[in-house]
């Protein structure tokens, strides 16, 4: 994982593929991938924005469910919404 | 050929069907994994839920993708009745119905089973059957015999107010009747894809209302969860055990869109061409049909029997295939409902159904009452 990206989980396969949906209408940047290893979710698919994004990205597609935000630091996923 | 059985499967089907699933053929495991064969499968999935949820008024996480009507009615039945619970349906029942009662009332549900009257349920009916213990009330939309369709609004009225859950079969109206959660307090639509929303077979969808959680029917895998012992606890996949088929719902995807922007027009073409068949036909004097609600029929189904020169009905197989020969597609049987045929005298005989869809012609009509005249004797 890139050393300050920022990913996004999902509590359901669906929630997944609608996030991506409503990210690519707002031009949210990023794309979907494998669930990292080191974070727990239900969906084995999370949103990766790219490294060094902003977290105020993610308000271009507020109201769209999600489980989880967190940022790749020091080889550690630190929660952002917790 | 000439095409009169969409009450069984629709032909031909939307255009961009076969196209759509030809392409998902290259689709990946939606939810198993995150390479671009895998994603395009769930984003199948996706488009599936979408229009499904905007062609009935829910929300997509409630559009549990099922492989037939079947399919979503024992999900839904099996999943909502516990033992000693009181479940309604009706005698105008398709066994995709009455099955999945009777096996709940093997394993201890009580069942009663509402008369209708000229092929339509009363409200007034449903509501003297109630009991305290009364949890789920099942009912088709429409007949797929007599093509009556049933007052759901009221129905639904009745049920909702009495914490009582409408599970409706919407097999022979999906795609041609509105049906809308947002308007009728439906607790679950089951349907297949594969009738009047012009998709592939093998392909169905259950809408659930909102609240309304039946128990997983089968458990298995769903892509997510993995060391959870039971399902997820999100819908849909809660209800979704195993790989889906991704390319019959691509051809469902494909046909919803068609269906949308037909935006009801289908069912006008295919009720025109068969008030002029079902009109020809009693015309001939040839034609024997149940008595029904001129003003409850509503989808376009014919079923009777075609009678000889004594009055005598002709065997609706014989019917069937001799229409078959001359190119005209038609079911005679019993289709799988066999409480009408109860109600009207035909247990024996069975009925002939013809079912125009909204590409039939004044053509193929006028053709198939100069052969149905022709196998009468006429």
């Amino acid at each position: 994982m890139d050393a300050g990206a920022i990913v996004v989980t999902f509590g359901s396969t669906l929630d997944a593929f609608a996030f991506e949906d409503a990210a690519r209408a707002a031009g949210l940047p990023g794309r979907l991938i494998p669930l990292p290893t080191g974070i727990a979710a239900t969906c084995g698919l999370a949103w990766k924005l790219p490294s060094g994004s902003a977290v105020e990205l993610l308000a271009a597609v507020e109201g769209m469910r999600h489980e989880g935000v967190y940022r790749f630091v020091d080889n550690a996923y630190v929660r952002l919404d917790a | 050929m000439i095409y009169l059985d969409n009450a069984a499967t629709s032909w031909p089907k939307a255009p961009g069907v076969a196209e759509a699933m030809t392409a998902a053929l290259d689709a990946g495991n939606p939810g198993r994994g995150a390479h671009d064969q895998a994603l395009d499968a769930g984003r199948i999935l996706l488009r599936v839920r979408t229009r499904a949820a905007r062609l009935f008024g829910a929300a997509p996480e409630r559009v549990i993708l099922t492989h037939s009507a079947t399919h979503g009615l024992n999900l839904a039945i099996a999943g909502l009745l516990n033992p000693g619970d009181h479940a309604i349906t009706t005698d105008l029942e398709h066994n995709s119905v009455l099955r999945p009662l009777y096996a709940a009332r093997a394993r201890g549900v009580e069942l009663t089973i509402v008369r209708s009257e000229r092929g339509v349920i009363s409200p007034d009916a449903v509501a003297a059957a109630l009991r305290p213990s009364t949890r789920l009330v099942a009912i088709s939309h429409a007949s797929n015999v007599l093509g009556t369709v049933q007052p759901i609004d009221a129905i639904a009225q009745l049920c909702v107010h009495k914490g009582i859950h409408l599970i409706v079969d919407a097999a022979q109206t999906a795609g041609l009747l509105p049906l809308d959660f947002t308007q009728t307090p439906i607790a679950a639509l089951a349907t297949g894809g594969h009738k009047s929303l012009l998709g592939p077979a093998g392909t169905g969808l259950l809408v659930l209302g909102d609240g309304v959680r039946p128990r997983p029917f089968e458990v298995g895998g769903t892509g997510e969860d993995t060391f959870n012992e039971s399902m997820p606890a999100a819908l849909p996949e809660a209800l979704e055990a195993g790989t889906p088929n991704v390319p019959g719902l691509a051809g469902l995807a494909a046909s919803l869109d068609v269906v949308l922007s037909a935006g009801g027009t289908h069912l006008a073409r295919a009720l025109t061409q068969a008030r002029r068949l079902r009109d020809g036909l009693v015309a001939s004097g040839r034609f024997w049909t149940p008595d029904v609600d001129a003003d409850a029929w509503g989808v376009p189904v014919v079923s009777g029997l075609i009678l000889d020169a004594a009055g005598q009905p002709l065997d609706v197989a014989d019917v069937a295939d001799a229409l078959a020969q001359r190119g005209i597609a038609v079911r005679g049987g019993f289709h799988c409902a066999p409480s009408v045929h109860r109600r009207y005298g035909t247990e024996e005989s069975g009925m002939v159904r013809f079912s125009p869809g909204h590409l039939t012609t004044d053509a193929d009509v006028d053709a198939a009452l100069a052969a149905v005249r022709e196998i009468a004797g006429l």
